[in-house]
């Protein structure tokens, strides 16, 4: 079989063709890897820094984010202790209430909206029929001299000036 | 650009100089049809250059690493046939829709006029893939055990037994079309008047 003549067949115009082919695309592909590569990086970058900016400007995004991807409600925490419910984290996450945590003058009427927007978010909205008490704390950081940290809560009076510490005991905690 | 055994710097038009011609007639005495053969060819210098990045000389040669993509190229061609998903008209027209010369023409003719190869082929076509692949590099081509198995990433051992069984194979195939050693030995004997040339030879057909 090795003695049986076999086709020899000399295609150079074929050869010249595919010579051009490849050259053409030797030529093409490397340059389009290299113009695509810092567009696809600058994208990218652009990307992340909007990501970034938007989580400072808005903190509460990423819990929103996460709760949205995750669909299932939050780990609850317990932030205050009231009537013995404990409020979703995500609450407090929420536009409104972060805005009336944190802005304004706190007026009865700022905790009435806060404390119905608080329990809107949980499963039995309830509203405030009255306001029960108002007192007026003031809250003072201490460190003691041996590295220890103590918060005195201190019941302001109604002109602001007869104050009076409040149980010692019970709420001047170290940390 | 790649670098050789040495080190030195190739570029991948002097592989394609230095290789063309041997792939080209790989294709050619696997597919025994010009256009098919041209398609592949073409088809397996671009998946060289586009997989340039993954060769090392360490695993083997260059010329062993284009063979395999070859084969896989010729294997892919049949499994497509088999499937309909390429008929010939539609490789016609991938292989020559730049061309309006007679080259490919002439080739197809020159071809036709190796009969017996043609014959030879037609039986080849009964064998399986690689029992094709193993005769025609073995055969036609004439490459070594050691290289076929770097080709086909076998052991050399197990590749000399397949061989002989598709050797058997092919023969029992020829004799059932009619042809046997005697005929095959006057074919080549005759002059013939394609112009290609015939290549040195180890042993005759399996007797």
């Amino acid at each position: 079989m090795q003695n049986l003549p076999k086709p020899h067949i000399k295609v150079e115009a074929f050869k010249q063709d595919l010579r051009r082919d490849l050259n053409r695309a030797m030529s093409q592909s490397p340059q389009t890897g290299y113009r695509l590569a810092p567009g696809f990086a600058g994208g990218l970058a652009g990307a992340l820094a909007i990501v970034l900016v938007l989580f400072i400007a808005r903190p509460e995004m990423p819990a929103r984010l996460n709760a949205w991807i995750s669909n299932t409600q939050a780990t609850q925490t317990q932030v205050a202790e009231t009537v013995g419910e404990s409020v979703p984290m995500n609450a407090l996450n929420s536009p409104n209430l972060h805005q009336l945590l944190v802005g304004g003058q706190a007026t009865p009427a700022r905790d009435e909206a806060f404390i119905e927007d608080w329990y809107a978010k949980q499963e039995q909205p309830a509203r405030v029929k009255k306001i029960e008490d108002e007192k007026i704390y003031a809250i003072r950081k201490y460190q003691l001299t041996s590295g220890q940290r103590v918060v005195v809560f201190t019941e302001l009076g109604d002109d602001g000036n007869n104050y009076k510490h409040v149980s010692k005991s019970e709420h001047v905690r170290a940390f | 650009m790649v670098k050789d055994e040495k080190g030195n710097l190739i570029s991948f038009e002097q592989l394609y100089d230095t290789y063309f011609q041997a792939i080209f007639n790989y294709t050619l005495h696997r597919v025994a049809s010009v256009v098919v053969a041209e398609d592949l060819t073409s088809q397996t210098f671009f998946k060289a250059l586009n997989n340039l990045w993954k060769f090392r000389w360490s695993r083997g040669s260059f010329s062993s690493w284009l063979y395999r993509i070859a084969t896989n190229e010729v294997v892919n061609y049949y499994r497509n046939q088999k499937h309909g998903s390429l008929n010939q008209s539609e490789t016609d027209h991938l292989a020559g829709q730049d061309r309006t010369d007679s080259e490919l023409e002439q080739a197809e003719q020159e071809l036709a006029k190796n009969s017996m190869f043609m014959s030879l082929n037609q039986a080849l076509q009964k064998l399986n893939h690689e029992e094709q692949t193993l005769i025609v590099l073995r055969y036609f081509e004439q490459k070594p055990f050691a290289e076929i198995a770097e080709i086909l990433r076998k052991r050399p051992g197990s590749l000399t037994m397949k061989t002989h069984r598709a050797l058997a194979k092919l023969k029992t195939e020829l004799e059932r079309r009619g042809i046997n050693h005697e005929r095959i030995r006057r074919s080549f004997a005759e002059p013939t008047e394609a112009p290609y040339q015939s290549r040195g030879v180890q042993t005759g057909f399996a007797s």
